[in-house]
């Protein structure tokens, strides 16, 4: 497809411009476009035994939302994954934003250092943040129940990570204090753009801290929000590593902390006793690829076109 | 007036325990992988002194597993990948920015898919053509597939970049009768040496830390990296503490180093809005 | 009453002292300009004033009341900032209305003070709009706007007009002038540029360096600057200077050597002086002449450029001996680039300024 354009606008392109755009456009549509929409019509397809594909339609869809069995599996990973996003939405961005603004405070010392310390984790593979917390929250090593000793709390401690009801919740929660630095980071620009006039003006117009931050910069930094929304809606419906890492494909105990990245791999590969089905997963793909393009459409024209109305 | 002194100590406080908070569970992972398993078990959150201190887990994973291959698949990838990324996107920007050609806006566009729509939901194609193309295992597999995925983004906060220099340094050279190619190579990337380091590092992370490619298109042993061995031989030996530490901190060290080396440019790079 | 008193003020950031106990009173209902090179502290002068930032010591009063250690909100100020930092997601009314709304006045209260400076400023038609939807005059005025309604006892205005074009200026200039004289408040207004200062000040306060060189009126700092840097600052083109020697003393005159090796004689007072002593002469543009029959300094040199703006002509002269000079003719001058050129002027025209760069006093009219 996108040869046959180029060939077409050739003649009245100056080879250069080509000869610049050729190299990334190549690459990117062999790999990355190209795979997407091959994946899109591959949902439409079955493959047999011997890995002959036909067309079928939306069958595989059909399956996916009618077969028990799977439209189970479906929503229960798409409404973990709805958790996930949930919890990420009220506490890493408050607290992102909290930090930020404390950051963002005049004349504060250290404020490299804090920086640099609160981004760390953010910056580490998924993989071995995940396994770190694994053997924080392991009760053998015992190191979380005794740091909740010092607080006398040590009675509440349980393997939340092993257990059906709490697993989801402590996996965001370990995702949460890894990426808090990407809310951070983002607000804290945006903070820090926020002219120092009209801080000073608020002041002059009587608003303590506390009004200037809610009447003056909040609603400045909205777009950001915006921003650090649409970021955290589309890594949570493309994460998987972490549940990887620290569930395997099984995504347990019992299903439990399976999302959609997750469940994409497990009909995808297969796992254990269940076979791999490259339609099916393609399907799988298809319908994140639907789910994260609604949050985009959100974002674009309910949230950034109101806010950039300013 | 004095509202803004009263609070000066609750702030440190607050970023303090943050910052404690941050940083206490590498740490502690760090400190635990020089100690003995007894050591470990009895007192994880002392520092190693000369009785607890033990390479044992260190040794295990050395012996165990090839960290060193993974280290250099890891190495090979990242910088390949940032090369490419780096180059063709410089050379995308420039065309996207410098020239207004029929169809530039729709090419931008086209290009900017990738910054939002994540490349993993092609894996199935990718992993077709992949086996098609014959890379299955190979580090050139996870490369390019590295590079389409880094490109829009690159690409985008380039063009930025690249728009922000001024017009006379391009009109100078043109009327000097400089080629196109001299202008890209001899003028404008030199110029954007500070905003190739902060592209650089938002393309080197999620390359480093990314286990999903890997474990589809390269698990074998000779192209496996950093993320795909550490996850599992933590699977294979869940159960010896020592080697479990010793491998977490092998993965974290390189990357932490790294970071506190170009902290203050990255920072810089995402305060300074290079995206938005 | 709102007069404001600045006491032995001095402000340190960290370790550097940027104003070294700076005196100042201002009556009530007066127009002070504070006025400076960049850099001079007249902008951290006026962020003291409001209570922006703390005084590191010295005492500061607004109407009777100490005010050091008061917040910005009850000091009885507004000001006018030279971004006019506008809020910019909220509208004209809501800018103007924010203060108030933060004072806790009630919402008829509020509307009633908005319309009636968006009816003086003539924003009236502007309120539903954004800061972005305005232009830079329509800003300024939203910035003014913000602090009439108010009420301030004392308006504080950070360089207002540098952001606006050069007829705009004028014209919003003129506009603040009228207000000041509608609303009798306080002014307190900083800028650096001179002919803002002389037309709209009843005093100026002329910094530098972080220490008050002069306090004045205008007409006052123009006739009589206490010292080099004023005379320099005040007036444009600015003063000439010419370095001299003193080579004798009578009675309330001196002969006085200039660098070219010409002697003259000046009217002061010799008391402090002495034989061989440095002075330097300072003469406005406007006061050489180029007849040189009034009996004071004649000063020479070779014309290298001379620029004839119509009403006044100015000739830049290159000096035997000495730093070039700038003479401003009347009219249309007829000396050409090029020729060698004498000018004189009276000798009442003349400052003198001791070797300390402080003047001391014409000894023909003490009074000028």
């Amino acid at each position: 497809m996108i040869m046959t354009v180029s060939r077409k606008t050739l003649k009245s392109f100056p080879t250069h411009i080509v000869v610049f755009l050729a190299p990334a456009v190549l690459i990117y549509s062999v790999f990355m476009i190209y795979p997407l929409l091959d994946s899109i019509r591959l949902s439409f397809y079955t493959a047999d035994q011997a890995g002959v594909t036909t067309f079928s339609g939306f069958a595989n869809y059909v399956t996916i939302f009618t077969d028990e069995a799977w439209s189970n599996s479906f929503w229960n990973a798409f409404k973990n994954n709805m958790v996930l996003f949930a919890i990420h939405m009220a506490v890493q961005n408050p607290i992102g934003l909290m930090l930020a603004a404390i950051l963002s405070l005049p004349r504060l010392t250290g404020r490299h250092t804090y920086r640099t310390a609160m981004f760390m984790p953010t910056m580490m593979s998924v993989v071995i943040i995940g396994f770190v917390w694994q053997l924080i929250l392991n009760p053998l090593w015992g190191v979380a129940e005794s740091v909740m000793d010092l607080v006398g709390l040590a009675d509440y401690f349980e393997p939340w990570l092993g257990q059906e009801g709490t697993a989801l919740v402590t996996i965001s929660l370990i995702s949460v204090w890894q990426f808090v630095g990407i809310p951070l980071m983002l607000l804290y620009a945006a903070l820090l753009n926020i002219p120092e006039d009209l801080v000073d003006a608020g002041q002059i117009d009587g608003a303590n801290h506390w009004r200037i931050f809610w009447y003056i910069k909040f609603p400045m930094i909205l777009p950001a929000m915006g921003v650090v929304s649409i970021l955290t809606f589309v890594g949570n419906f493309n994460a998987f590593d972490l549940i990887y890492a620290l569930k395997g494909g099984l995504a347990g105990p019992n299903f439990s902390t399976d999302i959609m990245g997750s469940f994409f791999y497990r009909v995808f590969f297969g796992f254990q006793l269940q076979l791999g089905n490259p339609t099916m997963g393609a399907a799988v793909a298809t319908l994140m690829f639907l789910i994260i393009l609604v949050g985009i459409m959100i974002y674009l024209f309910g949230v950034q076109r109101r806010l950039n109305r300013i | 007036m004095n509202k803004k002194h009263l609070s000066a100590g609750m702030v440190h406080t607050l970023l303090l325990s943050y910052t404690l908070l941050a940083l206490w569970p590498i740490f502690l992972v760090l400190i635990n992988s020089f100690k003995t398993r007894k050591a470990i078990f009895k007192d994880p959150m002392a520092i190693p002194t000369v009785e607890t201190f033990s390479l044992v887990g260190f040794d295990k994973v050395l012996a165990r597993s090839s960290f060193d291959i993974y280290f250099s698949n890891s190495i090979i990838i990242t910088v390949v990948t940032l090369t490419l990324t780096l180059l063709i996107g410089a050379m995308a920007a420039w065309a996207l920015s410098e020239y207004k050609f029929r169809g530039n806006l729709l090419m931008g566009l086209y290009l900017a898919i990738g910054i939002m729509v994540p490349i993993r939901l092609g894996s199935v194609s990718i992993l077709n053509l992949i086996v098609e193309l014959n890379l299955t295992n190979t580090l050139t597999a996870l490369i390019l597939v590295y590079t389409a995925q880094s490109l829009p983004l690159t690409i985008f906060i380039l063009s930025e970049f690249i728009g922000q220099i001024p017009k006379d340094l391009k009109e100078a050279a043109r009327c000097d009768g400089v080629s196109e190619y001299k202008i890209f190579f001899e003028i404008i990337l030199p110029l954007i040496r500070p905003a190739i380091a902060t592209v650089g590092i938002f393309t080197m992370v999620p390359v480093w830390n990314d286990l999903w490619f890997p474990l589809i298109l390269a698990p074998g042993e000779e192209a496996r990296t950093v993320t795909l061995g550490v996850q599992q031989f933590i699977g294979q030996y869940v159960t010896d503490w020592n080697a479990v530490l010793a491998s977490l901190t092998l993965a974290i060290i390189p990357v932490m180093i790294l970071y506190i080396f170009f902290s203050r440019q990255l920072i810089r790079g995402i305060t300074s809005g290079a995206v938005k | 009453m709102s007069e404001i008193k600045l006491d032995k003020v001095h402000k340190s950031f960290g370790s550097v002292e940027v104003l070294h106990g700076v005196n100042i009173d201002i009556k009530d209902g007066e127009f002070v300009v504070f006025v400076g090179p960049s850099g001079c502290g007249k902008s951290t002068l006026l962020r003291l004033i409001a209570g922006l930032e703390p005084i590191t010591s010295g005492d500061m009063y607004i109407g009777e009341k100490w005010v050091n250690d008061l917040s910005p909100v009850d000091r009885g100020i507004a000001m006018v900032f030279q971004s006019y930092a506008l809020y910019p997601h909220m509208t004209v009314y809501k800018n103007m209305a924010f203060g108030l709304k933060m004072g806790n006045q009630g919402k008829a209260e509020i509307e009633k003070r908005v319309r009636n400076a968006a009816e003086i400023l003539q924003l009236t038609p502007l309120l539903a709009r954004k800061p972005s939807q305005l232009s830079g005059g329509q800003r300024q005025r939203v910035a003014i706007g913000r602090a009439i309604v108010r009420d301030p006892e004392v308006f504080l205005f950070d360089e207002p007009l540098s952001n606006l074009d050069a007829a705009l200026r004028v014209q919003t200039r003129l506009e603040i002038a009228k207000l000041h004289q509608e609303l009798k408040n306080t002014v307190v207004y900083v800028t650096h540029d001179q002919v803002e200062a002389m037309t709209l000040a009843d005093k100026i306060v002329v910094l530098h360096d972080g220490n008050v060189e002069q306090i004045g009126s205008p007409l006052d700092l123009y006739n009589h600057p206490a010292n080099l840097f004023v005379a320099g600052f005040i007036g444009s083109p600015k003063m000439n200077f010419f370095e001299g020697r003193i080579t004798s003393i009578g009675k309330g005159q001196a002969a006085v050597k200039l660098a070219d090796g010409k002697e003259t004689v000046v009217p002061v007072e010799g008391a402090h002086l002495g034989v061989g002593g440095k002075l330097t002469l300072g003469i406005r543009p406007e006061h050489l002449e180029l007849e040189v029959s009034s009996g004071g300094p004649v000063v020479g040199g070779h014309v290298d450029v001379v620029e004839r703006l119509g009403d006044v002509s100015y000739l830049y002269v290159r000096a035997n001996g000495d730093a070039p000079f700038i003479a401003s003719l009347p009219g249309t001058s007829d000396v050409q680039p090029g020729t060698e050129i004498s000018l004189g002027t009276d000798p009442i025209h003349v400052h003198v300024f001791n070797e300390n760069g402080n003047a001391i006093t014409n000894a023909r009219n003490p009074a000028l």
